[in-house]
């Protein structure tokens, strides 16, 4: 792996991170937003697996399909693809909050439900490459 | 239909069958073909040799298309106590399955087999990339489009 993948890696756990803190902030009256911000966290986290198993992509068809061909993702395709296909719609929907499943009533929820098997699925990928320690902020 | 063999060139009849060849590697050789109203169109050995391909390609991506869509019916038979419709739209870089589930919200259920279903067309559809989009009825026009075409149920379901 080269040094600018590493960087790269570094950038994509960095955005993750403000990704995932940012929709801890996210008022519950916005659920359609949190649950975008919390897609936005998990596109960075799988883009950062992605480059430490040395595939890189730039758009949501290759991601996608890398997710859903490389064994390595095969324990988080299911969240990630609900979170995907969740985002999608509740963007461009004109009555968002009905979309999203009752279950997801906190940010807690979406974190405990479709994030954090995403983190703990691939999160070891990432830890060989650049020595990322899964998990390091809270709910 | 083509001049192919009445030109003096590199492409030359077969010996073995007498079929004239023409050789991608000629680029900058031309052809005129002739359509049955006596059209003539000018074309460059490797723009006739893509064309071929192309024509080749396209009969094999109908094929699996239509099996794919076969595929998908039996997959809906499968789920259907969860889903609605499905529909299908063919857009310039993937096909897109819309899935209307019976529930209001985004059933997370439905969405897990939609995940298995797009790892299995991922590997064996042979129609370039295949997405499936769940989408809730009261915005399926939304979503859908008008070039959409049903693929399930095959009867239209009383409202």
């Amino acid at each position: 792996m080269t040094n600018a993948d590493k960087q790269l890696i570094r950038l994509h756990i960095e955005q993750w991170k403000h990704n995932r803190k940012f929709a801890q902030t996210i008022d519950g009256q916005y659920r359609d937003w949190q649950v975008n911000v919390i897609f936005c966290a998990a596109l960075h986290f799988i883009d950062a697996a992605l480059i430490s198993v040395g595939i890189t992509v730039s758009e949501h068809t290759t991601r996608n399909d890398a997710v859903r061909t490389n064994e390595s993702f095969a324990s988080v395709r299911t969240q990630y693809l609900n979170l995907y296909r969740i985002s999608r719609v509740t963007r461009y929907d004109p009555d968002p909050d009905k979309w999203l499943p009752e279950k997801y009533l906190t940010v807690a929820d979406l974190v405990e439900d479709l994030l954090k098997p995403i983190e703990n699925g691939v999160g070891q990928l990432i830890g060989k490459s650049i020595g990322f320690e899964s998990l390091p902020l809270k709910g | 239909m083509t001049e192919a063999s009445k030109i003096p060139s590199e492409s030359t009849p077969n010996s073995d069958c007498g079929i004239p060849e023409i050789h991608a590697h000629e680029s900058h050789r031309k052809y005129k073909l002739i359509d049955l109203d006596n059209n003539a169109v000018e074309r460059t050995a490797a723009e006739l040799v893509e064309a071929s391909k192309l024509l080749s390609n396209r009969n094999l991506w109908l094929a699996n298309f239509s099996a794919t869509i076969k595929r998908v019916r039996e997959w809906c038979n499968g789920v259907e106590n969860l889903m609605q419709m499905a529909l299908v739209d063919i857009r310039s870089n993937k096909v897109v399955f819309y899935v209307v589930p019976k529930s209001e919200r985004y059933d997370l259920d439905l969405g897990a087999k939609m995940t298995m279903l797009e790892v299995e067309l991922g590997g064996s559809a042979g129609i370039g990339y295949v997405e499936t989009l769940q989408v809730p009825s009261r915005s399926l026009e939304r979503f859908a489009g008008p070039r959409s075409l049903l693929v399930w149920p095959l009867t239209p379901q009383p409202a």
